[in-house]
This record gives structure tokens, C-alpha cells and sequence, in this order.
């Protein structure tokens, strides 16, 4: 279980990428990925994954 | 919970205080020039007891808004003899606000003769005892601290020049790859010196992201405001692709490159310096031409500069720098004014300053024009060292103009003025002039009017219209200071009306609050009018808010433009 971000979606803001709890998430270019080996959903640590949450594009969905 | 921090170097105190009333809603610039103009008495010496050092992320730091990520530092200024606000990208500011610390307000000075160091984590504030810094560069520091922590922890420091107290000293902040932004003008890093902190570090752990009132809101307005930024072709395209060096070819062609300690308009060799000649060196030798200075900046016009062998050099590399090492002074090895960029950063001077300084020593026959070898090794064995001839390049173009004797001193209000020729492009003359901050162009980029065509046009060779541009954009210029947006969010903000109704919109939502655009304007006027009372109460009267004689009495090529504004017609800038 891990999320993704849909390429054409994002709009490399970055806001993801500095609240990951799990440093999953970096730079692609002008675009941001998300590690599936390293997400873990926010479990334990928020309510729901976080990326999601900040994400102005709703780009970051499940994978 | 929001919460002011005090640090008292006079008995190495701290404590948190709740934010006063008249204090809510203020971030960034309007923060730290709303605490210097009430606490320091405008009169003190900047190096002594009574002034502060004011930190202050700005109101969208933290959040998800692209391009939050400045953070503000203010004092009373030991160059200018006025307040002083300076914002700089980095990690820092981004870490103040996620801890809820408004502002950050150092005061006194130590009793004794020690260096200290400030660690500000989750409910906790640590003042120390520091041996093992002293008298380390800047990018040493950052590895150290970071390393003594092990984490990435935010890192603002001085280097040499602010233990010094130069006049030209800045303040480091960290960025995401533990490099190095600045703080940069008006002699903050001796400022910092001056109350013995070498550095200043913060840690985030424990601490959740910094969520908006109105979650719904907020993602609606920060998708609008984060397209408005990729739309727009100065900062979609030429920022992120060039970095900001794209104005060398730029600013040639219309004439006003100050070539040679300001006695041309066109540098002959600016090819050699360009944007574009920087990105290809980058793309060739493995470097970065698009990167971020603060985590969730969008436009990207930072880069990473390698040596001829591929390995890292300097990044941050700005065309204020590059124009004034390399048109100024007349360097035209891209790769000598990289190693100046590198070396200013570690010793922890203002790149501005310091190249404004050297046009006037090349001058002065100091050294000569073009030599870039010469530069490296003054940096790194005089300034970096503080050698006698080391403070006195140290003390900035001003001070070098006075001690050699020299008349054509590009400053005012005694800092040094940047990167465009204010006879040839006049708006920007008035924003020197007029600038509560000394000669400063971020102040009120005239820059975007007179020769990008953004915000529409105004001749830059004539008189007229420019008053009322350097005005409205300075007033605009405070507002974004103090929401925490970098400055170049004003490109879209001048051409795509969406741009700032949707940074409002973010505002509200996050706050909660219902501001509308005339409640910003009147944020921007009111933070102008706080600053210059300050510099009016500090000594700094009308007269000084003139450019060097130089320019009235020498016309500049190719234009052979002049400086024709009377003192009369500068003083209704302040008619708001």
C-alpha cells in the first residue's frame, strides 16, 4: 500500500514533499514521485496520508 | 499557538510571549519593521546594545502555498544608518512558522567576551556556549551543526565577516542541500556578530504540518494561484530556465548593464557572463540549472554551478552578482566570478555590496579591472581573513569610496546600488533614491515595467510615470515581503489578475480572516510609512534620499542618459 502522484497533474509545488513523515517523496524534473517502498500511507502519524492532503491538485491519489 | 520568542543575550535568557494584539496579521517584513520601529531607539548604534535582531517567517509560510518560503530579518542597519529588512529563502523560515514562532527577538549583548549558539526546538530554547564554530565559513557550519544534531536541521549563521561586524556582513540560511542563501544586504551578519551568535538552529521534529481554517478554500485558491506562477512566461519560463542571469543580455541591450564602476551602459564581453552561456556550462558539466532555493518554490531559478572537473562550485547564483563581478569589474571568466560567488557566501559577505565595492576599488587602482584572480584572493585572504586592507574592503563600497578619495560611489543612503543604471532606466532610480532601505532593487523592481514590458510599459529613458511606478510597486513590494512570498511572485501579480486575488483568497482561508486588496495596499503604505520614520527619526532626512552627484554630472552611454529628477519631484514619492 503506498500513494503515487498522477505526473500530469502535479504542478511541482512541492508542498508534499517537506511534510512526507517518511521522506518519500522527491524531485522529478519539474514533477514529484513518491517512493512505494518508502510510503506508508501516514499511518501512525496522521489521520490520513498527508500528500493528499496538502496537494492544491489532487494529484496524489492511491497506487 | 502562536507565540513571540524573546532571546536576551545581555543574561542569556529566553522566553515565549503570547503575540500582542497589534501584532496579529503581521508576518514577514511588516513583522520585523512594525517590532525594530517600536523597540530600537532609531538613534542607538547598530552594533550596541539597544538594537534587535528580528526574525520573522512570512503569514503563507508553511503552508502549502508555492513559494512561501521566505523568511524576513530586521534591525537597524550598520550600513545605512536605517531600518533594514532582508528576506532570504532557506529552510529556516518554513521551520519558524511550523513551530508557531511569529517572531524571533534577539536583544542585548553578552557580558563577556564568548561565542553562543541558539537551538529552538518543539517547547524548547537553548542558549549555548560555542567553541567549535568560531571562525568557520558558513558552509562548514551548516555541515557541522547539522551533523552535531544529525538531521537537516534549519542552520542561519554568520561567517567571518559578521564575527568581524563588516559592514558588509550578511546572514546565511541553509537551503534544502545545505548550501547557502543570504540574508543578504545592509550588514545584518555584523548585526548578529555583534550580539556573539554564531548561529542560530532549528528542529522541527514533533511538529505537524500547518493546516488552513478553511482546508477546502485554501487548495481551491493555491491551485489558482500555483497555475497563475507557471503561466506566466517570466516566471513559467525565463526564470526557471536562465535563473536570473537571463538579465545580463537583457539589460545590455537596453543599455543600462553599469559597465566598468558605472561609466557605460553595455559591457562589450556580456555574452560571456549570460544566463544563457550560464545554463549551457551547467548542462555540460552535470550541474542544476533549475533548482529550488526553498522547499515548495515552483519557479526554480536557483542552480547548481560545478567547476571544470564537474564538482560543486556554487549555486544561488544571481545576476546581481554576476553583473557586478563581471560587467562592474570587467571579469569575463564566468568561472572566477563562480569561485568569488562560492567564497562571498562561506565568509558571509553581501555579493552586491562587495562587487559594488570592488568596481570602485578597481577604480581606486586597488587592483586592476578584469582581474579576477585578484578578487578570489582578496576575498579569501583579506576580507576572509580581516587583514587591515580585509575590513577596509570589508566596510563596502561607501566606506572604500571615502578612504580612497574617490567621487563616482554608486550608493545611497550608503549601501551599494545594484545592477541597473539609474540613469538609463529611470523608475528604478526612483526606487533607489526614494527606498527606505538604501539603494536596493528588490525594494520596487521598476525593472519589470520599464524594460520586461511586465505590468505594462513605461519608457525607462523618460521622466514620466516613473514616480508613480517605483511608488506602487514599493507599497506592493512591502505587502508581498510580508505574506512570505518571494518576490517574484509579483511577475504574475502584475499581469494575471488572478495571481493576486487568489494569494488574498489563500490568506483568508488560512486565517480565517476577510481581507480584501485595498486591506493589502494599506498593509504595504502602512509598513513604507512605519520604515520611514524610522530612517527620518534615525537622521536620515530628504536629503538623502538622493542618488550620488556623479549621476547628474556624467551621461551614460549608449543612451547617454543623465539624472534628471529635482529634489522637488522625489519628495512626492512620499505624497500617500
Amino acid at each position: 500500500m503506498a500513494y503515487k502522484i498522477v505526473p500530469n497533474l502535479c504542478n511541482g509545488c512541492g508542498a508534499c514533499e517537506s511534510e512526507c513523515p517518511n521522506k518519500a517523496i522527491s524531485h522529478v524534473e519539474k514533477v514529484f514521485t513518491i517512493d512505494p517502498n518508502k510510503c506508508k500511507e501516514c499511518q501512525g502519524v496522521y489521520d490520513s496520508p498527508m500528500c493528499a492532503q496538502l496537494c492544491n491538485t489532487d494529484a496524489c491519489v492511491p497506487a | 499557538m502562536d507565540k513571540i520568542i524573546r532571546v536576551n543575550m545581555s543574561d542569556l535568557s529566553s522566553k515565549t510571549e503570547a503575540v500582542p494584539a497589534e501584532w496579529v496579521g503581521l508576518g514577514g517584513r511588516a513583522m520585523t519593521s512594525t517590532i525594530v520601529a517600536k523597540e530600537v531607539p532609531p538613534t542607538c548604534h547598530a552594533l550596541g546594545p539597544s538594537n534587535k535582531l528580528v526574525f520573522s517567517p512570512g503569514l503563507l509560510t508553511g503552508t502549502a502555498a508555492a513559494n512561501s518560503g521566505r523568511l524576513s530579518a530586521g534591525a537597524k542597519s550598520p550600513l545605512t544608518g536605517g531600518i533594514k529588512e532582508s528576506n532570504a529563502g532557506g529552510t529556516a523560515a518554513r521551520m519558524f512558522a511550523k513551530l508557531g514562532i511569529r517572531a524571533l527577538i534577539v536583544e542585548g549583548l553578552p557580558k563577556d567576551d564568548k561565542w553562543y549558539s541558539i537551538h529552538i526546538a518543539k517547547d524548547a530554547v537553548t542558549i549555548k556556549e560555542e567553541t567549535e564554530m568560531v571562525g568557520k565559513g558558513n558552509y562548514d557550519v551548516v555541515n557541522k551543526v547539522q551533523a552535531r544534531y544529525g538531521k537537516p536541521v534549519a542552520v542561519v549563521s554568520v561567517g567571518p565577516a559578521g564575527e568581524m561586524k563588516m559592514l558588509s556582513a550578511n546572514i546565511s540560511v541553509a537551503d534544502p542541500e545545505s548550501h547557502i542563501r543570504s540574508l543578504g544586504r545592509g550588514g545584518l551578519g555584523a548585526v548578529m556578530g555583534s550580539k556573539k551568535i554564531k548561529f542560530i538552529s532549528i528542529d522541527e521534529t514533533g511538529v505537524p504540518p500547518v493546516m488552513p481554517k478553511d482546508a477546502a478554500k485554501f487548495k481551491e485558491a493555491s491551485r489558482i494561484f500555483a497555475k497563475t506562477l507557471l503561466d506566466h512566461p517570466v516566471s513559467g519560463q525565463g526564470l526557471p530556465t536562465y535563473g536570473t542571469d537571463v538579465l545580463v543580455n537583457i539589460l545590455n541591450e537596453a543599455g543600462g548593464l553599469p559597465t566598468r564602476n558605472f561609466t557605460s551602459g553595455q559591457y562589450a564581453a556580456h555574452d560571456k557572463i549570460s544566463g544563457e552561456t550560464m545554463h549551457d556550462t551547467i548542462v555540460k558539466r552535470g550541474g542544476q540549472p533549475t533548482h529550488a532555493c526553498h522547499p515548495g518554490c515552483q519557479i526554480q531559478c536557483s542552480q547548481i554551478y560545478n567547476d571544470k572537473d564537474g564538482k560543486y562550485l556554487t549555486s544561488g547564483f544571481e545576476y546581481e552578482t554576476i553583473w557586478g563581478l563581471g560587467a562592474d569589474c570587467c571579469i569575463e571568466d564566468l568561472d572566477d566570478i563562480a569561485m568569488a560567488d562560492h567564497i562571498m557566501d562561506d565568509i558571509g559577505v553581501d555579493s552586491i555590496e562587495t562587487a559594488v565595492m570592488f568596481g570602485v576599488a578597481m577604480e581606486a587602482g586597488v587592483l586592476p579591472f578584469g582581474d579576477g584572480k585578484g578578487v578570489v584572493r582578496m576575498l579569501r585572504d583579506e576580507i576572509g581573513k580581516g587583514t587591515p586592507l580585509g575590513r577596509v574592503l570589508g566596510g563596502g563600497a561607501g566606506q572604500l569610496g571615502r578612504i580612497y578619495g574617490m567621487t563616482r560611489v554608486p550608493v545611497v543612503k550608503n549601501q551599494g546600488i545594484p545592477a541597473y543604471d539609474p540613469r538609463s532606466v529611470k523608475g528604478i532610480g526612483v526606487t533607489y533614491a526614494m527606498g527606505t532601505m538604501g539603494a536596493d532593487h528588490t525594494s520596487g523592481y521598476a525593472i519589470a515595467t520599464n524594460i520586461l514590458g511586465v505590468g505594462g510599459h513605461v519608457d525607462p529613458l523618460s521622466k514620466v510615470g516613473q514616480i508613480d511606478l517605483a511608488r506602487n510597486l514599493q507599497i506592493a513590494t512591502a505587502a508581498i515581503d510580508s505574506t512570505g512570498m518571494c518576490l517574484f511572485i509579483a511577475f504574475p501579480a502584475l499581469d494575471i489578475p488572478e495571481c493576486l486575488s487568489s494569494l488574498i483568497d489563500m490568506i483568508n482561508a488560512q486565517y480565517g480572516i476577510n481581507l480584501k486588496g485595498d486591506d493589502v495596499t494599506a498593509l504595504g503604505k502602512s509598513v513604507l510609512k512605519i520604515e520611514h520614520q524610522f530612517n527620518l527619526d534615525a537622521g536620515l532626512s530628504k536629503e538623502q534620499d538622493r542618488l550620488p552627484e556623479f549621476f547628474s554630472l556624467e551621461r551614460v552611454p549608449p543612451h547617454n542618459a543623465i539624472w534628471d529628477f529635482s529634489p522637488a519631484e522625489l519628495d512626492t514619492f512620499w505624497n500617500f
